[in-house]
């Protein structure tokens, strides 16, 4: 999908205006943001964005996050722990110390 | 017509010497906007066209140089001589790794301006809730001034003849009736230096022009 943000108020109006009129290719929206179709429609509609307001409109192309191909298995592993974990007050690197699970600085940076 | 009510009555407000406490902090935040700078536009436009273009004449010529690898060795087998198609081969690769060097310092350019932009859509962010606050802290201050002389603009709706069946209600948000009998009330109640002009059924649901006169305390011009 194409997630398109607004950073003025001129270009937060005019994507209220594309969104009330084309809701058919409006996939979500928040605020100041929306996610469109990934059609040549909503491109056509990101464009437009983008050539009025320039640089107060942010477009990015969204695709679906698979945990499982896209995640090392040590990160899955420390999240679904660090969820059923019994103190829920633990931080999450005093849980993981003495532990395999990955220390929250190491996964900061490491990219995906 | 419209009438803007909360603007004619803020104003009216103001002229009484009335203020609302939001207006330092209105001062304050668009001291704040001043200062905090709109980012330089950079032009990622043309990094991204430089890169999309880089990345599809790699494609090309890579396309381009297999189809000459194929002709070679076509050539080979045929037992003809293939010195013109490999120096075009070798033209070709030349050409490939230039583009393609071209296509990884234009997509270095790209990431490097794409993360200075996110930078400064921290600005450009900032700003707009700045904005934001100060288009509400306007309508706060508009909407309290307004209520400081609600009550006599009240009084003056309430001294509008029936035929106009107007209720101000209690505050700003409350009035009740057509744009033009606001004005009235509004006109009656304003210290107005030019003569207000109606038009001829306006006055006529006023009797006569020297009613609608009375009623608004001040020269008047029907046309």
């Amino acid at each position: 999908m194409l997630l398109v943000v607004t950073y003025s108020r001129a270009a937060r109006e005019t994507l209220r205006n594309v969104c009330r009129t084309h809701e058919e290719t409006v996939v979500r929206r928040f605020g100041r943001a929306a996610l469109l179709e990934e059609t040549e429609f909503g491109a056509f509609l990101a464009c437009r964005l983008r050539e009025k307001h320039a640089h107060d409109v942010q477009v990015q192309r969204t695709e679906p996050f698979n945990e499982f191909a896209n995640v090392p298995e040590a990160v899955r592993e420390a999240a679904t722990a660090y969820e059923s974990r019994a103190t829920p007050s633990t931080p999450y690197d005093k849980f993981a110390a003495g532990t395999d699970h990955p220390r929250s600085s190491t996964m900061r940076d490491r990219e995906l | 017509m419209s009438f803007d009510r909360y603007g004619a009555l803020a104003t009216l407000a103001r002229t009484r010497g009335h203020t609302a406490s939001e207006e330092r902090t209105l001062a304050h935040v668009r001291d704040e906007l001043a200062e905090t700078a709109a980012p330089a536009p950079e032009d990622l436009t043309t990094a991204r066209r430089r890169a999309a273009e880089a990345g599809a004449e790699t494609e090309r010529l890579r396309e381009r140089a297999a189809t000459i690898r194929g002709r070679l060795e076509a050539t080979r087998d045929a037992g003809a001589d293939a010195e013109a198609v490999e120096r075009e081969l070798e033209e070709t690769m030349r050409r490939l790794s230039e583009v393609a060097t071209e296509r990884v310092a234009a997509r270095q350019r790209l990431d490097v301006q794409e993360t200075q932009a996110r930078a400064a859509r921290d600005s450009r962010e900032r700003r707009m809730r700045l904005e934001d606050r100060i288009a509400n802290l306007r309508r706060t201050i508009r909407r309290s001034l307004a209520e400081t002389v609600y009550e006599e603009f009240g009084g003056a709706v309430t001294a509008l003849p029936d035929a106009f069946d107007a209720d101000a209600g209690d505050e700003p948000g409350g009035y009740d009736g057509e744009p033009v009998a606001a004005a009235l009330a509004f006109a009656r109640v304003a210290p107005l230096r030019a003569p207000v002009v109606v038009e001829a059924t306006v006055a006529e649901r006023f009797e006569n022009a020297a009613t609608l006169a009375r009623y608004l305390r001040g020269p008047l011009v029907v046309c």
